[in-house]
């Protein structure tokens, strides 16, 4: 009868639990606990109870509008770690930026990972070595110097020629071009500076490509530039069979961004066609220092940081854990688990990787009761009990008729 | 399957369907709107085979998109010529009305004629001067409202520089909410709704095409290659001239620090507002001056008087016709910019300033020594037929009035008024063809991206089902627990 | 393949459609009531020239058309005062040659000279259109003052001068009478002729400027078109009245008398044949310019044909085009209806 009570118990642990996120269900599990008996008489035995927690069954995702409510597909949990620090596993993903910009879930649980900002994360594999509470407030204002980037453009091959004397690389109040374009590239602090380009026709076929800081242009825009405006010209060789750059040619043209870094200007698909002068392609990298406006959480975990600007960087990665025997963690309350001497230890990898499951951002993964089966039990247990109690009744009144016997 | 389970997906697709009412909403409430899109939500299964709105996507047609950019521009800029051509037209007016220059200079040589016939009445005289000062002043009005084209014109550029920098700073705005709504997912349809009506709003102003990048980014440049957007706004600049006359040239459009407009332009533009006003500003009405100035110019030629001393030793001088330069005789066959807008009659010939209208048949304006009528003759007709025969004779002009070089003056201002008109009809014509096509490419890109309602009510219908079914799945789910729980009760 | 088409497609095609109709049907009404074109200078492009340059033509034609009735009427006042001064010299030659035999004659013919001389002053101060037709181009100024006048006119002042100077004694004295016939007709061929030569004419006789006025009668024609007070027959007419008039005839012995009327009678044949060519001058002028006139109105016509051509609308054609256009504007305006009817939210 105490058996069946533990059961209810669970029942009414796990219909209570019903909707919380990232619950497992408990369930009792019975077994006889059998007294050495001879071969005639019985000596009765009674039952013992195991609760079993399901933790490695997958729950049904519930999709939320919340990127940062995270679930996992498949195996793995989540490394969070409460107010004494020490890391505990769960699969609760509602989690939400607190005052102090950590993301913590329902339990009050902080989520761990690896910060990215310094590079590619060590993580070790049986340790929670390395992991640090995510900290969105910590990523706070961010600037990256452009370091590479792309100019693809078409040239009119029937463009005019221009004097050596007046090529812009010269310099010269009198410099003419072909066609000129301009980029937004960022130097170190984020600043941003705008990088005229320009495409001029030297001889058939060649060409000259020239970068200046248009911030050192002249009043009113245009030549002679400032000496220190003046970054960066090549000579750019066409096929003329079929107007592309020669192989033999550089494909790329270094610009040093004043008070940045060295942009290197890939121009490998810029051709040489009797057509109007066309941009077919232009980009380049780095950012603007931005706050930031919002996170957003990949597959594999990876925690990008959007900026203001639209430009975004890889801010974190999540890590997921696992234990040889996910079923015999320690439940603790909030929905988290121990690692415990039956599991195993805790194992660290990657979601999407090596058997781990994926991480849903958006989505929580609700708990695994179902109320039917439950229900079910609970009736079960009730007849169990009854019986059981039909058991010790009939018990009690033999002992009574042995009683009345004495008298 | 679990009930719980069956319950989510019910509820899953609930969701669904209210998304997918709230787009099918939003379609019909922009369906009158110029640059709506059609909008579909996609729509993906779970893996616990519930249903989800992953996205919203809209319906787009790059291709049809740029035409219609393209032929918004070209309209603009044959709308902005044909406007400011029709202003110019207000100098010729309709034929019937005599009123252009052309007209009165063939009314100066009627009267000449009248007068040559009956030199000595004073009346004739004096209407013929009358003539001459409507035919000067005619001239200076063509003048000053060719000017103020270009005035109207340069002002117009202007505006439209300011508009474009306004709607690139909003274009700017608007590719960034796109940018980090495609990086995070958001909807940005509405976004790239609104980023398509700023550029189409911009292609009205200049020739524009645009390039697609990465992550949803845009960058635009001129038809003429030149950067108007890319990460950020590059500034349009433009000074407005103050003050029109005739050889004044106006500022030129700069983007990127690269002049679009006028001759010194390195990648002119080529098509939009902005190109269409310069071209009326830098080009037609200019032609036009220079044809009025050249008018103006025979005209104070014709006119001139020559000393009649048995040895001349005076230089001509203007007669009839004086103008800011006089008495001296404009040279021959060069443009002087400005005579039609200071050409007016001598006061010493006009009556109404106290002058003799008899001077014309005399002449001697500029002293005894240029008087032809010696003898102060009432029949003295010689001089008149000689004028008279001058307005007949042909003459060189300057070719920058891109007319004949050789005409007589009569010919030359009817050759003007032809060429406005052939420039007022091929401009005319040009406009009705680029508007409909505007119009077609309009249509074609709404047609391809546009709302239909009646589509979108059926699809209203299909969604009402669905959400129909969930709900009564929801009710039979519920009526199984119900079940359930008697049992246990 | 499906085509798809926007809601705001098919209402727009019909508004875009129905805008440009209604505009044309404006227009077309409009070239309709006034049967030119609308805007001459859109519709005709390059062509504004040539009719620009039409109308020019068309108002010179009008113009000259209109001063040549000027010329004409100028022309025809000369034809007839010299008709008329011809008329009257050969009347007056006539009465010369009755009265040679005659003495009482002498008094009659003297008159008639002195009424010829003041007919042909008269007549050549003849004016049209308030100018004087025979003065040249002094064309305000009588070209010729009345001989008998007082105070003396300038001409008979010199004739009185002349004849002191040749005789001794003014024509009034009696001595006149033994003038003999060979010193009046030195007399008569010397200081008298030399009275009439251009010079003395012009100071003493006329105002008239000897250029004739020229007048344009057509785009290329430019001649002639009157005679002046002192063309050589008109001084000889007048040389000829003054001789019979204000020698004192009546005074003078047979023999002088005679040889003065056979002086008359050759300067007014000299004269008649003089005159006879000023009027087939004029003669010529009147026929150039009738000639021009009728060559220029058939210019006009066929100017006003071309003019018309390039500007004007058939009336049947604007007709034609305005009800066409008419029908076309209320079908688009039941299609519109039709379409705005057509939703699937009618049938929901």
């Amino acid at each position: 009868m105490a058996a069946q009570a533990n059961r209810l118990g669970t029942v009414a642990d796990n219909i209570a639990n019903g909707s919380t996120a990232g619950y497992k269900r408990a369930s009792a599990e019975f077994s006889s606990f059998i007294l050495e008996s001879g071969v005639s008489d019985y000596q009765s035995g009674s039952v013992e109870t195991n609760i079993r927690y399901g933790v490695s069954e997958q729950g049904a995702l519930s999709y939320t509008s919340s990127i940062t409510d995270l679930a996992v597909r498949g195996d793995g949990f989540f490394v969070v770690s409460g107010s004494d620090a020490q890391p505990m596993l769960t699969r609760a993903g509602s989690f939400v930026e607190d005052g102090e910009g950590n993301l913590v879930n329902a339990g009050g649980f902080k989520l761990m990972g690896y910060s990215l900002v310094n590079g590619a994360p060590s993580a070790v594999a049986n340790g929670a070595a390395g992991l640090e509470a995510i900290n969105l407030g910590s990523v706070g204002m961010q600037a990256n110097p452009s370091t590479e980037g792309n100019l693809y453009v078409n040239v009119d091959a029937d463009a005019a020629l221009v004097a050596a004397a007046n090529l812009p690389s010269a310099n010269a109040t009198t410099a003419a071009f072909s066609s000129k374009t301009s980029l937004i590239a960022y130097d170190n602090l984020g600043r941003e500076v705008t990088l005229d380009v320009y495409f001029t026709k030297t001889a058939a076929n060649a060409w000259e490509v020239a970068a200046f800081d248009q911030s050192g242009a002249a009043t009113g825009g245009g030549f002679p530039y400032s000496a220190a405006a003046v970054l960066a010209d090549d000579a750019l060789a066409f096929d003329p069979a079929t107007g592309k750059l020669t192989a033999a040619n550089a494909q790329s043209l270094t610009i040093p961004v004043p008070n940045g870094g060295s942009l290197v200007l890939d121009l490998s698909q810029t051709t040489q066609l009797a057509a109007n002068y066309t941009v077919l392609s232009a980009k380049v990298d780095g950012n603007a220092p931005s706050s930031v406006s919002e996170v957003q959480i990949g597959e594999d975990g990876t925690m990008f940081i959007v900026f203001q600007d639209g430009s975004r960087v890889a801010g974190y990665q999540i890590p997921l854990a696992t234990v040889r025997s996910p079923d015999n963690l320690d439940p603790l309350a909030g929905n988290v688990y121990m690692p415990s001497i039956d599991s195993g230890d805790m194992l660290i990898g990657f979601a999407d990787q090596g058997g781990f499951g994926a991480i849903v951002s958006g989505a929580i993964e609700q708990s695994t009761v179902d109320l039917a089966t439950e229900l079910t039990a609970m009736i079960e247990s009730q007849r169990n009990y009854t019986v059981n109690s039909k058991v010790f009744q009939t018990g009690a009144e033999l002992i009574d008729v042995l009683v009345n016997l004495k008298r | 399957m679990s009930l719980n389970i069956a319950t989510g997906v019910a509820n899953s697709s609930l969701g669904a369907n209210s998304e997918q009412i709230a787009v099918l909403s939003r379609n019909i409430a922009r369906a009158g709107e110029a640059n709506a899109s059609r909008k579909t939500v996609n729509l993906v299964t779970t893996g616990d085979g519930g249903v989800r709105a992953a996205s919203i996507t809209r319906a787009s047609n790059q291709a049809l998109f740029v035409n219609s950019l393209t032929a918004r521009s070209a309209a603009a800029s044959h709308q902005a010529i044909t406007s400011s051509l029709n202003q110019l037209e207000r100098t010729i007016n309709d034929p019937e009305l005599d009123a252009s220059p052309a007209a009165l200079i063939e009314k100066l040589g009627s009267d000449l004629q009248q007068y040559a016939t009956t030199p000595g009445d004073i009346t004739v005289a004096k209407s013929t001067v009358l003539t001459a000062k409507k035919l000067a002043v005619s001239l200076n009005e063509a003048t000053s409202i060719t000017q103020a084209v270009r005035k109207d014109a340069d002002a117009g550029i202007a505006e439209a520089v300011t508009r474009v920098n306004e709607l690139l700073r909003q274009f700017g705005k608007a590719n960034e909410t796109i940018v980090k709504g495609v990086q995070s997912g958001a909807d940005v349809t509405d976004a790239l709704d609104e980023r398509d009506s700023l550029l189409a709003s911009v292609s009205e102003l200049i020739g524009v095409r645009p390039l697609n990048r990465a992550g949803g980014d845009m960058a635009l440049y001129t038809d003429g290659g030149v950067t108007l957007f890319e990460t950020t706004a590059r500034t349009v600049q433009f000074t407005a001239t103050s003050m029109f006359t005739a050889g004044i040239q106006g500022g030129s459009v700069t983007i990127d620090g690269v002049p679009v407009t006028g001759s010194s332009a390195a990648m002119p533009i080529s098509s939009g507002k902005i190109y269409g006003l310069t071209q009326v500003r830098d080009d037609y009405a200019v032609s036009y001056q220079r044809q009025l100035d050249e008018t103006a110019r025979a005209l104070v030629d014709i006119f001139r008087e020559t000393d009649q001393s048995a040895t001349p030793l005076l230089a001509d001088a203007t007669g009839l016709f004086t103008y800011s330069g006089a008495p001296a005789i404009p040279g021959t066959g060069t443009i002087v910019n400005g005579v039609a807008a200071s050409i007016a009659v001598n006061p010493a010939v006009d009556p109404d300033l106290g002058g003799s209208a008899k001077l014309l048949r005399d002449s001697g304006v500029n002293g005894a020594a240029y008087v032809y009528n010696a003898t102060s003759a009432s029949g003295f007709s010689d001089r008149l037929l000689t004028l008279s025969d001058a307005l007949g004779a042909n003459r060189p002009f300057d070719a920058v009035a891109g007319l004949e070089t050789s005409a007589n003056v009569r010919g030359f201002s009817a050759s003007s008024v032809a060429w406005l008109s052939e420039a007022r009809k091929t401009a005319s014509e040009d406009m009705d063809y680029s508007e409909t096509m505007m119009q077609r490419s309009g249509e074609a890109l709404s047609s391809a991206t546009g709302v239909n309602i009646d589509q979108e009510m059926t699809r209203m219908l299909e969604v009402e089902r669905s959400y129909a079914a969930s709900a009564k799945l929801i009710a039979a789910i519920d009526g199984m627990f119900e079940t359930l729980l008697a049992a246990a009760g | 393949m499906t085509y798809f088409v926007s809601t705001k497609t098919v209402s727009e095609a019909s508004r875009f459609s129905l805008m440009s109709l209604q505009t044309r049907l404006a227009d077309g009404q409009k070239e309709l009531t006034t049967g030119r074109l609308i805007d001459v200078g859109e519709s005709l492009g390059y062509e504004t020239g040539k009719t620009v340059s039409l109308r020019q033509e068309f108002e010179r034609l009008t113009q000259i058309t209109e001063t040549n009735v000027l010329v004409a009427t100028r022309l025809a006042a000369s034809q007839a005062a010299i008709k008329q001064m011809a008329g009257n010299a050969q009347s007056f030659l006539d009465s010369l040659t009755g009265a040679r035999e005659s003495a009482s004659a002498k008094a009659t013919v003297a008159a008639a000279a002195k009424a010829g001389l003041a007919a042909l002053t008269d007549m050549l101060n003849t004016t049209a259109g308030g100018e004087y037709v025979f003065a040249g181009i002094n064309t305000d100024m009588k070209p010729v003052a009345e001989y008998v006048a007082s105070p003396a006119s300038a001409a008979s002042t010199s004739v009185a001068a002349a004849f002191l100077a040749e005789f001794g004694f003014a024509q009034s004295d009696p001595a006149v009478s033994n003038i003999s016939s060979a010193d009046m007709e030195a007399f008569l061929g010397g200081g008298f002729d030399g009275l009439f030569g251009a010079a003395s004419w012009s100071a003493d006789w006329s105002s008239a400027s000897d250029s004739n006025i020229r007048s344009r009668i057509s785009t290329y024609e430019l001649i002639d078109t009157s005679a002046n007070a002192n063309e050589q027959a008109f001084r000889d007419l007048a040389q000829a009245y003054t001789m019979v008039a204000d020698l004192n005839v009546e005074t003078l012995n047979q023999n002088t008398y005679e040889a003065v009327l056979n002086a008359a009678s050759k300067i007014l044949g000299k004269a008649a044949q003089g005159i006879g060519d000023i009027q087939s001058r004029l003669g010529i002028a009147q026929q150039r310019v009738s000639n021009a006139d009728e060559r220029m109105a058939l210019q006009v016509n066929i100017l006003t044909e071309h003019i018309n051509g390039l500007e004007t609308v058939d009336p049947y054609e604007a007709s034609t085009k305005v009800s066409a256009l008419i029908t076309q504007i209320e079908t688009a305006y039941a299609l519109t209806a039709r379409v705005q009817r057509l939703s699937l939210l009618n049938y929901l």
